[in-house]
C-alpha cells in the first residue's frame, strides 16, 4: 500500500492544477491584505478572516477539482483495473489512494499556512501593531489546521460516494451537496438560537434540521474561526475533541466506503 | 484575398459598434436613480439568509456587510432624491444589524455604529440599541461609554445614559475619565450623594494606579455638597 | 504454474443475461483465446476470472496468486501526469527491481526518449507498450489480455503480436479475448468461441492457416446470427 500512496502523491503533484493550487496562496494572500486594508479598525481581525477564506478556497477547490475527478477517473476510465490487478486488494487501493490524496492535500495546507504566516509578517511594516492585536500566527495555523480537518472529513464523504457511484457526475454531485449542507447548516441551526430568526422558521423544520445535522460532519469551524480571528485562544481540550471528532468521522467513512466497494462489480 | 478581407472586416465591424454604441448611449437621458436599494424583509429572515452564504465564515461576512454600510452610507450621501432615503436608510441600518449578528466582536461594526448609523443616519435610537447589544459582548469600555453618551446627547434619556456608562465603569480597561462622567451624569440628575457613593463603590474596584484620580472627583464632589449645605 | 478453472458461470446484468453456464478450464503453459462478437461477455468473463466482478452463480478458482496475474485492459488508461518510467516503476515495486523496470521498457520497445516524458505526451501505441511493459516487470505466470490490438494500426497490431508470441515462447500462459479471428490464430493454441453469453465451441488451433481463419470467421457469424 506504501506504493500506491506514494504513486498517488506523485500522480497528484505532477498536475498542472496542484501546482497552480500550490501558488495560490501568494496570489490570495496579496488579495487578502488588499481587503483588510479597506476596514479601519480591526484589521487582524479582518486580516485573519480573509487567511481562512483563502484556506477554505483552496481546499474546496482541492475537494472539487482534484479529490472528485480524480477518484472520478478511476471509476470512467477504469485504472481502478490496472490497479487492482496489480497485488493490491480492494481495501489497500481504497485506502492507498485516499492517503495519496491526503498527502497532497497537507502539502497544499502547509504551503498556505507558511505563507499565511509570511504575511502577517508583512503587515507589521504596513499597519501599526495596535490594529493587528487580533492576528498572531499561532491562531492562523490553528485555524487553517482545524479548516483542513473538515475538508478531510468531506475528501471522506467523496471517498464514501466513490465506493458506490457509476460515474463522475454522481461523485461530483452527491459530494457537492453534501459539502453545501455541512456549509449551510451549522450556521442555520446556530441562527436559530436567535429570537429574530426563530419566529421565521417552524418548530417542525428546526427539529428535522436538528436531526439531519448528526449525518452530516459537524463543521462548525464558524465559531472557531471568529474565535481565532479576535485573538482568543481554544482550550487544548477543545482543539483535541474537535480534531478527533472530524477523524472518528473520517475513519467511519473509510470503513463504510471499503464494505462498499468490496461487494461493488466494476 | 477573400481570407483577408474578412479578417480585415472584423476590426472595421467592432470599431463601428463600438461607435455606435457610445453614440446610443450619449443619446439616452441619465438614469433617474443608479441605487439598488434591497427589498424590505424581516430582520430574521436577512440573518438567515446571511447565515447561510458566510456558512463558515462569518467573521467575512460582518466583514462584507461593513463594506455594505460604506458603500451605502456614499450613496445616502450622493443621493439627492428625498424619495429614496428612508429604504436607503433601513438597508444599511440592516447591514449593521447583520454585521453585529455575524460577528459581534468586531469593533469596526460599532465605530461606524457611532458615527454612521447615530449621527449620519440619524438613528440614535437604533445605535443605542446595537452598541449596548455590543458591550455584552465586549469587554471594552468604548462601546457602551459611546452608547450613554449617544443616549444622553442624542436622545435625553438620563437614566439609560446612567445604565449605560456603569455598564462601561465595570469594564476591565476603563479609564478613570469615564468613571468621571459617569458621576458627573448621576450628580446631575440623582444628585451628589448617589455619586459620591457611585465613585467610592468604582474606586474600591479600581487598580491602585487610577484610585487617585477618583479620589480627587470625590474629594471635589464633597466639597461642592458641604458648600451648597452651607449656603442653605 | 497452475490452471484457472471455471464452473457453470452465470451471470446478469439488469436482467440481461450476460454469461449463462460457462464451464472452462485454462491450462497453463498454453495461449487461449475468447473469440466472440460484440456484447458476448468476453469482457465479463475476464472480469469474473479476475474478480472484477463477483458472478451471480458458479465460481472461479484458480490456484495462483494475484501477483502471477497480469492484466491488460481493453483501452487501459494510465495517468497523463506521471512518467511510463514511474509507471512501470510503480508497477514493479510491488515484485520486481527498478532495472527489471528499464529491461521491460526496452523490451517492449519504447523508445529511450519517451521514458521520462508524461504520459499525455504519448501516442496510443506508446500507451499500450507502456500497460505491456508494466504486466512484463512482474513476470506473471498469467497474461491476461482484453481486445489487446484494439485501436492499434496495422504495424502496432503486427508489433504486438510478435511481443506476445515471444512471451509465449518464454513460457508464459495467455489469455486473450478478441473478435479478430486472425490475431488469435497467429497467437493462440486454443481458441474457444463465446456467443451470447455461453460458450459454444473449443477449437484447437492446428497450422495458423488462412483455412482456419476462415472456418472460425464462419462459425463465429453463424453463431452471432443464430444459425448454429
Amino acid at each position: 500500500m506504501k506504493q500506491l500512496i506514494f504513486f498517488t502523491l506523485q500522480e497528484v503533484i505532477n498536475a498542472r492544477l496542484f501546482r497552480l493550487m500550490l501558488l495560490a496562496p501568494m496570489v490570495l494572500s496579496l488579495l487578502a491584505l488588499t481587503f483588510t486594508g479597506l476596514f479601519m479598525l480591526d484589521l487582524g481581525k479582518v486580516f485573519v478572516d480573509s487567511m481562512f477564506t483563502t484556506a477554505h478556497i483552496l481546499c474546496f477547490a482541492f475537494l472539487m477539482f482534484m479529490t472528485v475527478p480524480f477518484l472520478a477517473r478511476d471509476i470512467e476510465a477504469r485504472f481502478t483495473y490496472v490497479l487492482l490487478t496489480l497485488p493490491i486488494n480492494r481495501n489497500q487501493y481504497l485506502i492507498g489512494r485516499f492517503l495519496g490524496l491526503t498527502m497532497a492535500f497537507l502539502l497544499l495546507i502547509s504551503a498556505l499556512a507558511v505563507v499565511s504566516v509570511l504575511s502577517l509578517e508583512l503587515t507589521q511594516f504596513i499597519w501599526d501593531d495596535l490594529y493587528m492585536a487580533s492576528a498572531n500566527a499561532g491562531n492562523i495555523i490553528l485555524g487553517i489546521a482545524l479548516i483542513s480537518c473538515q475538508y478531510l472529513s468531506l475528501m471522506a464523504v467523496a471517498l464514501f460516494v466513490f465506493s458506490w457511484a457509476t460515474g463522475p457526475a454522481e461523485v461530483l454531485s452527491f459530494t457537492f451537496l453534501i459539502w453545501l449542507l455541512s456549509w449551510i447548516f451549522p450556521p442555520v441551526l446556530t441562527a436559530m438560537q436567535d429570537a429574530d430568526v426563530a419566529e421565521t422558521v417552524p418548530p417542525l423544520l428546526q427539529a428535522f434540521l436538528e436531526g439531519c445535522y448528526q449525518l452530516l460532519p459537524h463543521l462548525t469551524g464558524g465559531d472557531i474561526a471568529n474565535r481565532l480571528a479576535h485573538g482568543a485562544s481554544l482550550s487544548g481540550s477543545d482543539i483535541s475533541l474537535y480534531i478527533a471528532e472530524h477523524t472518528a468521522y473520517t475513519v467511519i467513512l473509510l470503513i463504510l466506503s471499503t464494505l462498499l466497494f468490496r461487494r461493488r462489480n466494476l | 484575398m477573400k481570407r483577408i478581407s474578412q479578417w480585415a472586416m472584423l476590426p472595421v465591424l467592432l470599431a463601428v459598434a463600438i461607435i455606435s454604441l457610445a453614440i446610443a448611449r450619449q443619446a439616452q437621458p441619465p438614469a433617474e436613480t443608479s441605487i439598488i436599494v434591497k427589498p424590505y424583509t424581516s430582520t430574521g429572515y436577512d440573518k438567515l439568509i446571511r447565515s447561510m452564504q458566510a456558512g463558515m465564515l462569518p467573521g467575512l461576512g460582518a466583514d462584507l456587510a461593513t463594506l455594505e454600510i460604506f458603500s451605502g452610507f456614499y450613496q445616502f450621501t450622493h443621493n439627492s432624491k428625498e424619495l429614496s432615503q428612508q429604504p436607503l436608510r433601513e438597508s444599511i441600518y440592516r447591514s449593521f444589524v447583520i454585521s453585529q449578528f455575524l460577528d459581534p466582536q468586531f469593533l469596526d461594526t460599532y465605530r461606524l455604529t457611532e458615527g454612521i448609523l447615530a449621527y449620519g443616519l440619524n438613528m440614535p435610537e437604533q445605535a443605542v440599541e446595537l452598541l449596548e447589544r455590543g458591550s455584552q459582548q465586549l469587554d471594552h469600555w468604548e462601546t457602551p461609554f459611546m452608547a450613554s453618551f449617544i443616549a444622553y446627547d442624542q436622545l435625553h434619556d438620563l437614566d439609560r445614559a446612567i445604565a449605560l456608562a456603569q455598564l462601561a465603569g465595570e469594564k476591565s480597561d476603563v479609564p478613570p475619565l469615564i468613571i468621571g462622567y459617569t458621576a458627573r451624569l448621576i450628580n446631575n440628575t440623582l444628585g451628589t450623594d448617589f455619586a459620591i457613593k457611585y465613585l467610592e463603590e468604582r474606586k474600591r474596584r479600581l487598580h491602585k494606579g487610577y484610585q487617585q484620580g477618583i479620589e480627587k472627583r470625590i474629594i471635589k464632589l464633597k466639597e461642592t455638597q458641604n458648600a451648597i449645605t452651607s449656603k442653605s | 504454474m497452475s490452471s484457472i478453472t471455471i464452473t457453470k458461470l452465470r451471470k446478469s446484468y439488469s436482467n440481461h443475461l450476460v454469461l449463462d453456464d460457462i464451464s472452462i478450464c485454462l491450462e497453463p503453459g498454453k495461449a487461449i483465446g475468447i473469440l466472440g462478437e460484440n456484447g458476448a461477455g468476453k469482457s465479463t468473463l475476464i472480469k469474473c476470472i479476475l474478480k472484477l466482478v463477483r458472478p451471480d452463480e458458479g465460481e472461479v478458482s484458480k490456484s495462483i496468486s494475484q501477483s502471477e496475474i497480469a492484466y491488460l485492459p481493453e483501452q487501459s488508461y494510465l495517468p497523463e501526469t506521471v512518467s511510463g518510467m514511474n509507471m512501470v516503476r510503480f508497477a514493479a515495486s510491488y515484485t520486481a527491481t527498478q532495472d527489471e523496470a528499464h529491461a521491460a521498457l526496452t523490451r517492449v520497445g519504447l523508445r529511450k526518449t519517451a521514458w521520462n516524458k508524461p504520459i499525455r505526451s504519448y501516442s496510443k501505441g506508446m500507451r499500450q507498450r507502456t500497460a505491456i511493459a508494466m504486466m512484463l516487470v512482474r513476470h506473471p505466470d498469467w497474461l491476461i489480455l482484453d481486445e489487446p490490438m484494439s485501436g492499434l494500426d496495422a504495424i502496432g497490431r503486427r508489433q504486438m503480436l510478435d511481443l506476445f508470441l515471444n512471451e509465449r515462447k518464454n513460457g508464459r500462459s495467455i489469455l486473450m479475448s478478441s473478435h479478430h479471428v486472425a490475431d488469435m490464430v497467429r497467437l493462440c493454441d486454443e481458441v474457444t468461441i463465446l456467443s451470447g453469453g455461453r460458450v459454444r465451441e473449443s477449437v484447437a488451433i492446428q497450422d495458423r492457416s488462412v483455412d482456419e481463419i476462415n472456418y472460425l470467421e464462419q462459425k463465429l457469424a453463424d453463431y452471432a446470427e443464430g444459425t448454429e
